[in-house]
């Protein structure tokens, strides 16, 4: 779908590769980029956008190369090429950003992290910071994480940005015990980096005592949240009802809030948009299964901040329930057989005692159960197989409670098909 | 017996997950009727390599690697009686390029003869590889941005995929106990043959009375030979 969807901007860069600038283009241009959250802050800033009365152009749910972000501005045009739009809104994916940006100049651009993420693809985070930062030039505004310390670089010494951040809450912890810790050292020095608390991972209060490189104060911070009751707090002052209960979701929130008020809306009028939004995208699917409540988590392959977010939301309902992990195809979009990022994800976070059984399945299930075994979890929880209807009948007789499947576009629908 | 690891740079050097590598030697050595006491070193805690019976080193970025051959420069003799003494060492990624004389203009440990250079573009390929000290093959993933040129014994033969330059199919280096590869992350866990050939290696080096146990990797076995069919399948253009 996704290559008929790029096609018009294919054939439209091959007859005349300077299209775009012969364009009239809205003055007010949204660029976001970043490893997660990409989609669902688009989706949130056109929705806040046109909840107040904007024409919004955007490539929500679209191709975010070049020739997908070239088909959405060319779609939205007249036949004098000016784009009918007050606003567009373009998602971004991080390596074609520096050959996107060759066309048009966004006034905004919005990191929201730089993760592990598809590192087959992508070499490794510090590769991909290389990358954007080609992209940026002086006249873009940045609005970016202050909490991670490998985006906030880009704002080091610079005065056209705005930062947002997540103060230290109930949920903030002092030491970091996932797998891995990109924040051990400093991105800028290598030296090693301090923190006072932590979100997950390496996101958090840092600072580094060498080169002087620490979080930067947030020009918008979510000063509260409260998962319990669903809700978050900005600035001390904005109340905004949460429908899904996430620490991630509440970042991609404040990132919707920080750029929507840059582009002059009122604060009052960013809340009643944000307030209970439910995401149009699929990634949460509810569903029933034999009677039995069942929700589908996609998470990406590859990105194992996109794993833990979803097993931290399924300890955090803290109902007794089956969780269903399938790697079968690692991406839909290429082969690879690397599943190295499985002992990345912090699959520990399981020993829960709301987990009462486990299933895993697919092609790659052995790679899985050789992780799940260095994991203290109680293998006897646990049930394998390489065989997807075998892991249907599984799940139909056997499964306990509800149940959480954990899986990939790629893979999703060898589940969601079975039912 | 009791058998010393030393997992070193391992807040640095852990980009693909490879303390995966060493908690499954552990398990290993453990199955065989050991003890394993393991610890972890980095930047700027002592250690030297030669109370340990074998290293871990894994793969970092090219930042990461740069901090880190400043501080391995330090143990530079250390490393070359520990190799000499035909000790374990297995470094993967692009941690075994420290051991040569050069990377780009920077020194390096200078105990192999090899130069490394850095290029902009990124070379990421799943590959089959040959060995002739394994009977089978071994599967996995590079991920790296070096060439590495060298007349030394290598430790693998590339059969589908890239390996250490773009004139030779030969990848790694293997002299005495030392394993240098460039393949990416947990590379025991994928590959039973290659964990047990240096667990053993290992064991009847320590102790002349030692007599290997056969011991049930089913799942791991299946797990490799799933991987080595997918790649094949590729290899054959399938």
């Amino acid at each position: 779908m996704e290559k008929e969807v790029a096609c018009h901007g294919k054939i439209a860069l091959k007859i005349d590769k300077n299209i775009l600038k012969k364009v009239v283009l809205p003055d007010d241009i949204i660029v976001v980029t970043g490893s997660n959250g990409k989609t669902s802050t688009v989706e949130m800033i056109c929705n806040t956008l046109e909840a107040n009365g904007y024409k919004v152009g955007c490539n929500r749910e679209g191709s975010n190369q070049t020739e997908g972000v070239t088909t959405m501005i060319l779609n939205n045009c007249n036949l004098k090429g000016e784009v009918k739009k007050d606003i567009l809104v373009i998602e971004s994916d991080e390596r074609y950003l520096r050959h996107t940006l060759k066309h048009f100049r966004p006034k905004y651009l919005v990191v929201t992290n730089l993760y592990r993420d598809q590192m087959t693809r992508n070499g490794h985070p510090e590769l991909i910071y290389d990358i954007i930062k080609e992209a940026i030039t002086d006249d873009i505004h940045l609005i970016l994480n202050a909490d991670d310390p490998l985006t906030s670089m880009y704002g080091y010494k610079r005065e056209n940005v705005t930062y947002f951040g997540m103060d230290k809450n109930n949920l903030s912890v002092m030491k970091n015990e996932s797998a891995y810790d990109d924040g051990v050292y400093c991105p800028n020095c290598k030296e090693p980096l301090e923190y006072s608390y932590y979100h997950y991972n390496h996101i958090g209060d840092f600072e580094c005592k060498n080169c002087g490189h620490k979080r930067m104060k947030p020009e918008y911070a979510v000063t509260d949240l409260n998962l319990n009751n669903s809700e978050m707090v900005i600035n001390n002052k904005y109340k905004i009802s949460m429908n899904l209960r996430s620490v991630y979701m509440a970042y991609n929130m404040l990132a919707t809030f920080a750029v929507t008020r840059l582009i002059g809306l009122k604060d009052d009028k960013i809340v009643e948009a944000l307030n209970n939004y439910i995401m149009k995208n699929d990634r949460v699917q509810k569903f029933e299964l034999n009677g039995k409540h069942g929700m589908l988590l996609t998470s990406k392959h590859e990105n194992s901040i996109s794993y833990n977010q979803s097993l931290l939301y399924i300890t955090r309902e803290n109902n007794p329930c089956t969780v269903v992990i399938i790697v079968d195809a690692v991406s839909r979009k290429y082969f690879t057989s690397e599943t190295s990022w499985l002992w990345d994800i912090d699959f520990e976070l399981l020993k829960h005692d709301c987990v009462k059984k486990v299933v895993l399945a697919g092609k790659y299930v052995h790679d899985l159960v050789t992780r799940f075994e260095y994991s203290g979890i109680d293998m006897k929880k646990v049930k394998a197989t390489e065989d997807l209807d075998d892991m249907m009948d599984e799940v139909k007789e056997n499964s306990v409670g509800s149940i959480y499947v954990v899986t990939c576009f790629s893979d999703r629908m060898k589940f969601m098909s079975r039912r | 017996m009791n058998i010393k690891v030393l997992h070193l740079y391992h807040d640095i050097l852990n980009l693909y997950g490879d303390y995966g590598n060493v908690v499954i030697l552990k398990k290993h050595i453990e199955d065989q009727g050991n003890t394993v006491t393991l610890e972890k070193k980095s930047i700027g805690e002592e250690y030297d390599p030669n109370n340990y019976n074998f290293v871990y080193i894994g793969a970092g970025t090219e930042r990461g690697l740069d901090r880190v051959l400043k501080d391995i420069k330090l143990h530079k003799e250390q490393f070359k009686k520990f190799i000499d003494d035909r000790k374990y060492i297995l470094a993967t990624g692009n941690s075994f390029e420290m051991f040569g004389k050069k990377i780009e203009e920077e020194e390096a440990l200078n105990i192999f003869d090899y130069e490394v250079q850095r290029d902009k573009d990124r070379k990421t390929s799943d590959i089959i590889y040959s060995s002739e000290y394994l009977k089978g093959k071994v599967v996995g993933f590079v991920n790296k941005s070096t060439r590495v040129y060298h007349n030394m014994n290598p430790f693998f033969k590339v059969e589908f995929g890239i390996g250490e330059n773009e004139k030779n199919d030969y990848e790694g280096v293997k002299y005495k106990n030392f394993y240098g590869t460039h393949i990416s992350g947990p590379i025991l866990a994928r590959n039973p043959e290659l964990l047990q050939t240096l667990v053993l290696g290992m064991c009847k080096d320590l102790s002349r009375d030692f007599k290997p146990k056969k011991i049930d990797y089913t799942n791991e076995q299946r797990g490799y030979e799933l991987v080595l069919e997918e790649l094949t399948k590729r290899a054959e253009g399938k």
